[in-house]
């Protein structure tokens, strides 16, 4: 019995490690893909991405059904009750139960009786398909169960629409004065093809709004809105989105949305959750990337291989600052499970944030749904395994020539110290050594020497430290490297299990995408590192890879819109939705290389397109036909984020501090909440005062304690990606508002700054209130209201008022 | 009167624009196809009957009978050693002393050295009309051996605290993945809407290790993530006003804030998540006074508190943890979760340096105040629709660690469960002789998970949640109900 048992607990083992995994048998996989594919109601292209002209019904209807659905278990990995339903001929042979269908008659097939639930067990096993899927298979068989012209095989997958270089499609030619721009001619073509309509444009007020939340997550000031609702010159619009691009506020925002990606944190997770003090430089690359417009390819080589391009280059250093944010347990004992799990997390994380694929999918057995082996997962284990964290100095050139002339000043005057210290320090040592002690302490050298040159002794030592101590240090960095430039064989792991190696493998890529098959040869190996994270940037960040540029300009897009073009970012794979707007996104990622993989231009293209400068008033039969706003008739209402709320109040009360990068701040949290964390230690007692005032990107992110004015909206605790940020509604975040001694002192302060500006006039008061928060004068009713609220109520009330309305919560 | 009467009766003045006559009316209107949409991207009402509703906290129905409502989840932090407490084992005494130094079949993964088999310090009793032997560290709940169901072959997949704990709690040995709390308000809300659905108090001494991510709702709504009701001060972050502002001063501000966001929600009908928000307002105002009433067991009598152990200083912390389990199990919080240990070494369970000071000193902290939780249920007619679950990472090894520690041990472990459904009395599953791996029947730590949400009515393979390319479930992939655990 004890063996069993022992069986048991190594089968269960192997599972724990492959808790990303997708199992063949998992009954729940299907039920919940059910929304996804609806958008194919509203356009009927839906799949039939690339060519619409030359794609069969099967292709475009039946296909991606039977793909998403079906072939996971029935086809390409496996044949479950021995069905194979890759071709016509495989799937009448049938399996145990049977022919799967008979041509022409959906009622007799198994097939329809086992997805319509007329016969058990329910297929696919996780939930019954939407209505529109059962109606289009029962069509398909009735009208003969003709499959295409394409073999269906593993190598077919690699016609799944993402695995495809993306080549610039044809714009819409429509003649309206309402396309602007390019995204209109697509955008207008979905709509019309729905029957939607456009809404009217919004008010300049509300664009310039829009505009610096978009951008910069800060409110404009009153003048600068007035200063654009008074420009009337048809270059106006354009002047304020470049001004908002070279703010450096700009760069701080949008660096923030990449530390969701990479899952940046100020601390290693786990147990002891321990700080890691220089994690910082990495944050700060990131704002700096944004700020300077580093082209997103350049951007992504850095992060993966900044050693390995430029190795004497601090910056390219502290990019690769990336490869070891993961959480690291540091308690654990160092097995080979325990290094397969962290590089298990660089490859779940990279693969999902450059090319929006499920790799880890793969750890233990071929992906389910997309064409990725596994062995094309430890072909990618084989870049990370050799990278290890180390801790360097990244002095520039000034710096180092800089201490090289102080240094020579110290060594100078400790000369002639030394003159006279060695001498004793020799006496001590030696007489220590006849007393048998060994590395003895400084004062144990002083106390075997007599009483003046003890003392002696005991000066010229603290004159040397002291000394010591003024000798330039350089600034560290945490960066990650290779141990060497060679590395031990990769070997395939058995079921995901790192203690049972299999086949050997070579570094490469995933074979499925272009140019992914070819191994990296010994030969790139440079003198300290093996090259194969250089090699892997070089594929990654490429033109030639289909995935990457659409990833990032889809990321961008979701921003801007509330909603991806792919909707499931971090997703492009058969599992992930699939493009609202395919030929759209398309044709940005193919201008966004055309230009350099720049992203300032996308922002720009977007916000002068007619679609982005959309009301985001609801059109009840728009509303009625695509409920969720997928084809943009609309722009949506957008809750600001964690990040954008705490700075927008600051910036509204005045007392936001613009100071940038440097090491992270800790604004005061409840002390409960202090004495409630991990061993007590994790965040310094400190005031509230105008240090900690700082934009939120720079708060200190500790893994076990989100600062709780983040926490509270939604702010991610930051463990794995994070692709979208949920957004939630809880009374927790009301009580945030209405009683946090952070925000009541706030208001206290936005009152100060009222009282300074405008008196004690009322009217004026409320008026100048809902200038700076709103950009816009009250209406009658609010300020009648809010003049009366202040006969009775002081402006502080009045301050927490306005701070605790959904106006200052929401983007219109 | 009544605060939140007082509230209420302001509301209904005449110019009160009326929300909730603008949600009732949304049923043909532009709001009510926006609210459609908001329950149509709801994933779970796809698979659960939901009632209507803003908010996702709302009671659900459960998926199919449900034997409990609710659940105390009572967590020993450490490694709680089986065989010194739950695991009675003869062959110990037989073979104290026994060095298995160097024995390949004792592994305790790269950890300790093995030394000597190592007998319980502790002598057992039969306890109960069931007759099972329970070790001298609990006698009370001994004394409770009846009502409960103890499982004697749990396995973990991790020998390492904060992994096992992430994955006895979340389902997954790496953090980022929602705690059972969280699985269970997002299947079934929560009763009570003025206090939170998911409560969870830790050690005054020390935080749990792994923190918040043991109780985090990760890639659900943080609607679902557990609130931690602190060890100092005020349960809830900002629950208090500032303390120069009355309740009608406070009341007339939110009231003046309501009147301002309807103006707003007037010119943007559509926008369901305003309309939502305005309503937290009214919750967060009650849930000022209902959690703090919630916390103040002033009113508790003499007995009651003395039946929980607060009038013994070992005992007056947990003992109080638990009444406000059963306070907050009583005014319709769906999960409460408590942690014994903290920190570090013998701040908790972890008796790698001596069993007998470790676990003596914790056994004591929560003997009573448990025992007394499940009487206090039992008398208060909670029992038969509350569970409470006994758990811990893992146990410990039969052999010394030094001499006379014990180091983890995954292979084998027990936990127990109490209360509606549950078959008292029932022990379940084995350990070998010494109690080092499992004998029969052994269950993964998703198998105790998912009789939980068995019992509170939810299909551990139905409870789902779309993430990552996959339907994500508390049970992962694995998970089979323990049927010989039911009543």
């Amino acid at each position: 019995m004890i063996n069993n048992a022992d069986n048991h607990l190594k089968h269960m083992s192997l599972h724990a490690r492959r808790y990303k995994i997708l199992v063949l048998m998992s009954v729940s996989l299907v039920s919940l893909c059910a929304p996804l594919l609806t958008i194919a109601n509203i356009s009927p292209k839906g799949q039939s991405h690339s060519n619409p002209g030359t794609v069969s019904p099967f292709d475009s209807k039946v296909l991606p059904i039977l793909q998403q659905r079906c072939l996971g278990c029935h086809g390409v990995d496996g044949h479950l009750a021995n069905l194979d339903l890759r071709t016509k001929a495989t799937a009448l042979k049938g399996g145990t139960h049977g022919a799967a269908f008979k041509p022409g008659n959906s009622k007799d097939s198994l097939l329809y009786q086992l997805i319509s639930g007329v016969r058990a067990p329910q297929m696919p096993p996780g939930g019954k398909l939407p209505a529109a899927e059962i109606a289009a298979l029962k069509q398909w068989i009735d009208s003969g169960a003709n499959y295409g012209p394409t073999q269906i095989t593993t190598a077919a997958k690699q016609t799944w629409w993402s695995f495809k270089v993306p080549v610039l499609p044809k714009v819409p030619g429509l003649k309206s004065s309402w396309v602007k721009t390019p995204i209109d001619s697509f955008i207008l073509d979905k709509l019309t093809e729905s029957h939607l309509s456009t809404t009217k444009p919004a008010s300049r007020r509300v664009l310039i709004r829009r505009a610096y939340f978009d951008l910069i997550g800060l409110p404009p000031s009153p003048a600068e809105v007035t200063a654009f609702e008074e420009d009337r010159s048809p270059k106006a619009w354009g002047k304020v989105v470049d001004r908002l691009l070279a703010s450096p506020r700009y760069g701080e925002r949008w660096a923030r949305h990449w530390l969701d990606v990479v899952r940046y944190a100020d601390s290693g997770g786990f147990e002891g959750d321990k700080d890691r003090l220089l994690a910082w430089r990495y944050r700060d690359y990131v704002i700096d990337s944004f700020n300077s417009d580093k082209p997103f390819d350049l951007f992504l080589k850095e992060q993966i291989a900044g050693d390995e391009y430029r190795p004497h280059d601090p910056e390219a250093l502290v990019a690769t600052g990336y490869l070891g944010l993961g959480c690291e347990d540091l308690a654990q004992v160092k097995s080979k499970r325990f290094r397969a799990d962290e590089v298990d997390d660089i490859i779940a994380t990279t693969c999902s944030s450059i090319f929006g694929l499920t790799v880890m999918c793969a750890r233990c057995h071929d992906h389910k749904y997309d064409p990725i082996k596994q062995t094309d997962y430890y072909r990618l284990a084989a870049i990370f395994y050799p990278t290890i964290r180390k801790e360097i100095d990244i002095p520039s050139d000034e710096q180092k020539s800089v201490a090289a002339e102080q240094n020579a000043l110290i060594d100078k005057r400790e000369s002639a110290i030394l003159e006279i210290f060695q001498p004793l320090k020799q006496k001590a040592l030696s007489l220590v050594k006849t007393m048998g002690m060994s590395n003895p302490t400084d004062d144990q050298l002083a106390s075997v020497l007599n009483e003046p040159e003890r003392k002696q002794f005991k000066d010229l030592n603290a004159q040397i430290k002291a000394m010591d101590a003024t000798r330039p240090p350089y600034p560290k960095a945490m960066v990650v490297t290779d141990v060497g430039s060679t590395f031990p064989e990769m070997k395939l792991h058995i079921r995901g299990d790192a203690e049972h190696p299999g086949a050997p493998v070579k570094p490469g890529f995933i074979c499925s995408l272009p140019g992914g098959d070819r191994d990296i040869p010994e030969s790139v190996a440079r003198t300290e590192t093996t090259g194969r994270r250089h090699e892997f940037a070089e594929w990654a960040a490429s033109r030639k890879n289909p995935l990457t540029a659409r990833v990032w300009v889809n990321r961008v897009w979701r921003q801007h819109f509330g909603r991806g073009l792919v909707n499931t970012p971090s997703n492009f794979g058969i599992n992930g939705e699939l493009p609202t707007h395919p030929e759209l996104l398309d044709y940005l990622a193919v201008k966004f290389m055309d230009g350099g993989w720049k992203t300032k231009p996308l922002h720009k293209l977007i916000l002068m397109s007619s679609v982005w400068q959309q009301s985001s008033e609801a059109q009840e039969t728009s509303l009625r036909t695509d409920p969720q706003n997928k084809l943009l008739w609309r722009m949506p209402v957008r809750r600001l984020e964690a990040e954008a709320i705490r700075d927008s109040m600051l910036a509204v009360c005045g007392t936001l501090n613009l100071e940038m990068h440097g090491p992270p701040v800790y604004p005061p949290v409840d002390p409960s909440l202090r004495f409630d964390t991990f061993q007590g230690v994790n965040w310094p007692v400190g005031d509230d005062n105008p240090q900690t005032r700082r934009r939120s990107i720079y708060i200190k992110i500790k893994r076990s304690l989100i600062f709780p004015g983040l926490d509270v909206f939604d702010c991610p605790e930051i463990t794995n990606s994070v692709a979208a940020r949920n957004v939630t509604t809880t009374p927790l975040q009301t009580l945030m508002l209405l009683n946090d001694p952070l925000i009541l002192k706030q208001a206290t302060l936005f009152a100060e700054r009222l009282e300074r500006e405008c008196g004690a006039d009322k009217s004026a008061i409320v008026n100048r209130a809902y200038s700076i928060a709103f950009d816009r004068p009250p209406t009658k009713s609010e300020l009648a209201m809010s003049v009366q609220y202040l006969n009775t109520h002081t402006r502080a009330e009045f301050c927490q008022a306005i701070l605790n309305l959904n106006e200052f919560l929401y983007i219109e | 009167m009544d605060l939140s009467e007082l509230f209420k009766s302001k509301h209904n003045g005449p110019d009160y624009i009326s929300r909730k006559r603008f949600l009732q009316n949304a049923g043909g209107g532009i709001g009510g196809l926006a609210l459609a949409t908001l329950l149509g991207s709801d994933s779970l009402a796809a698979t659960t009957p939901s009632h209507s509703s803003l908010n996702p906290l709302a009671p659900k129905s459960p998926m199919m009978p449900a034997k409990v409502k609710r659940v105390i989840s009572i967590f020993c932090f450490g490694g709680l050693s089986h065989i010194d407490a739950f695991d009675y084992k003869h062959e110990l005494v037989v073979k104290d002393g026994v060095s298995v130094a160097g024995r390949p079949e004792f592994d305790t993964m790269g950890r300790s050295a093995p030394g000597r088999l190592m007998k319980s310090p502790w002598s057992f009793k039969p306890y109960g009309q069931s007759g099972t032997l329970v070790s001298d560290l609990f006698p009370n709940i001994g004394n409770c051996i009846d009502d409960i169901a103890l499982i004697r072959s749990m396995v973990s997949d991790s020998n390492n605290h904060v992994p096992a704990l992430y994955h006895m709690l979340t389902g997954s040995i790496l953090a980022g993945r929602p705690g059972l709390g969280s699985w269970v308000t997002y299947g079934l809300g929560t009763e009570n809407q003025n206090l939170p659905a998911f409560v969870v108090m830790t050690d005054p001494r020390a935080l749990v290790g792994g923190g918040a991510a043991n109780w985090n709702s990760a890639f659900l709504p943080s609607n679902f993530q557990g609130v931690q009701f602190r060890s100092g001060g005020l349960p809830v972050l900002n629950l208090k006003p500032p303390s120069d502002l009355t309740p009608e001063r406070q009341r007339e501000n939110i009231h003046f804030i309501e009147k301002l966001n309807d103006e707003f929600l007037r010119s943007h009908p559509a926008e369901q998540d305003m309309a939502a928000r305005i309503q937290t307002y009214e919750l967060a105002f009650r849930m000022q006074s209902e959690a703090t009433e919630a916390v103040d067991i002033s009113r508790e009598s003499t007995a009651t508190k003395s039946l929980y152990g607060m009038d013994r200083p070992e005992t007056e912390v947990f003992g109080k943890q638990c009444l406000l389990a059963r306070r907050l199990v009583e005014r319709g919080v769906r999960f409460v979760q408590l942690y014994s240990g903290g920190g570090v070494f013998d701040q908790n369970w972890d008796a790698h340096n001596g069993m007998v000071a470790n676990h003596s000193m914790h056994a004591k902290e929560v003997d009573q105040p448990v025992a007394g939780l499940i009487r206090d249920l039992k008398q208060r007619g909670l029992f038969e629709d509350t569970l409470v679950i006994f758990h811990t990472e893992f146990g410990r090894m039969p052999f010394t660690e030094g001499s006379t520690g014990r180091d983890h041990n995954p292979h084998a472990f027990s936990c127990w469960i109490a209360g509606g459904g549950v078959k008292g009395g029932t022990v379940h599953g084995a350990s070998d002789e010494i109690g080092y791996k499992v004998a029969s029947d052994p269950h993964p730590v998703h198998d105790l998970n998912a009789t939980v949400l068995h019992l509170l009515g939810l299909d551990h393979l139905k409870l789902t949640y779309f993430y990552n390319g996959r339907n994500m479930r508390l049970t992962d992939v694995y998970g089979n109900v323990i049927q010989q655990v039911l009543a």
